[in-house]
């Protein structure tokens, strides 16, 4: 064993512990992003979990005019929805073309769900037995 | 030469044991065993985002059913209350008794949510007895043709019994990929 010896299995070695330490690293950053996008969706889905169950709750009276029953939603889903954490942005909007509202929650990393609800889809608007009778008095 | 051989043999056998030093074979074989392992953490670790964004594609998909499902019923309970009672293969039958148009009808069985398009694959009433009820399957198209299962919660309009309008609508969950 000679100096020349020592010092390149030193250098190999420190070589390659400073890469294991980077890569280490980077995968530890890798495992860390992961988890967090786990817990991530898992309050989108608590989110997309407490809209639900507001669609099936909502005890109003049926509106013929969709239009106003989705502002309705929009404002008992802006109250009732449980808060969002840090690092995740939620967006509750109205969309009065279609009579929807649209629910989008974005993460970090990218992560980004969104999903519309329609009032007529859980019977809170649209014709009722006017428009049957309506249809009736037409055929007549 | 008889002087100098037995002083050169020990120099012979000192450059064979330089030769054969243990520092470098242990440090090659420890950095081998860095990096190996190493390696393997950081392929464990792009094996799980994979699987991460993989699942966040899936979910997106969900998603989109659910609010096609939301749409698809919308348009279904306020355009076309009429066809709540009826199978999807008779739509085109009954349509023009409920004012439909072909391209209207065309336009009922599909639609877009988020750029994303999906058709009706199937709607089953279950009219016989209440509480009456339906399912509904909607499938995305593209190249990746995932259908899901909806149930919608049917009553009677008003005093009209012949109508029908939709109470709510239920997640069934996905039903796979079909051609």
């Amino acid at each position: 064993m000679n100096l020349v010896e020592v010092v390149v299995a030193a250098a190999l070695f420190l070589g390659a512990c400073g890469g294991a330490a980077q890569m280490g690293a980077s995968s530890a950053e890798a495992m860390t992003q992961g988890r967090r996008r786990g817990l991530q969706q898992e309050q989108i889905e608590a989110q997309f979990l407490a809209a639900a169950a507001l669609l099936r709750q909502v005890d109003a009276a049926r509106d013929p005019d969709c239009g106003i029953a989705a502002q309705r939603l929009h404002s008992q889903l802006a109250a009732s929805l449980p808060p969002v954490q840090e690092g995740l942005v939620r967006q509750l909007s109205l969309v009065p073309a279609s009579a929807q509202v649209q629910l989008s929650l974005a993460g970090a990393g990218g992560v980004l769900r969104q999903r519309w609800y329609s009032p007529a889809a859980a019977g809170l608007c649209g014709p009722s037995g006017a428009w049957g009778q309506e249809r009736a008095d037409a055929a007549l | 030469m008889r002087r100098l051989l037995p002083r050169s043999l020990p120099r012979v056998g000192v450059v064979h044991r330089q030769r054969n030093g243990f520092a470098l074979p242990i440090a090659l074989g420890g950095s081998l065993l860095l990096l190996i392992s190493s390696g393997s953490l950081q392929l464990l670790a792009l094996q799980s985002g994979v699987r991460v964004a993989e699942q966040q594609r899936q979910l997106q998909r969900e998603d989109v059913l659910a609010s096609a499902a939301q749409q698809q019923v919308a348009a279904l309970a306020t355009q076309a209350n009429c066809l709540l009672a009826v199978e999807l293969a008779a739509w085109a039958a009954v349509a023009p008794s409920c004012g439909l148009m072909g391209d209207q009808l065309a336009a009922l069985q599909q639609g877009q949510v988020a750029g994303q398009g999906y058709r009706v694959a199937a709607y089953r009433p279950q009219t016989a007895m209440a509480p009456f009820s339906a399912e509904l399957e909607l499938q995305l198209t593209g190249d990746r043709p995932w259908r899901a299962a909806f149930r919608l919660g049917l009553a009677p309009a008003g005093e009209a019994a012949q109508q029908l309008q939709v109470t709510a609508v239920q997640d069934l969950g996905l039903r796979g990929v079909r051609a």
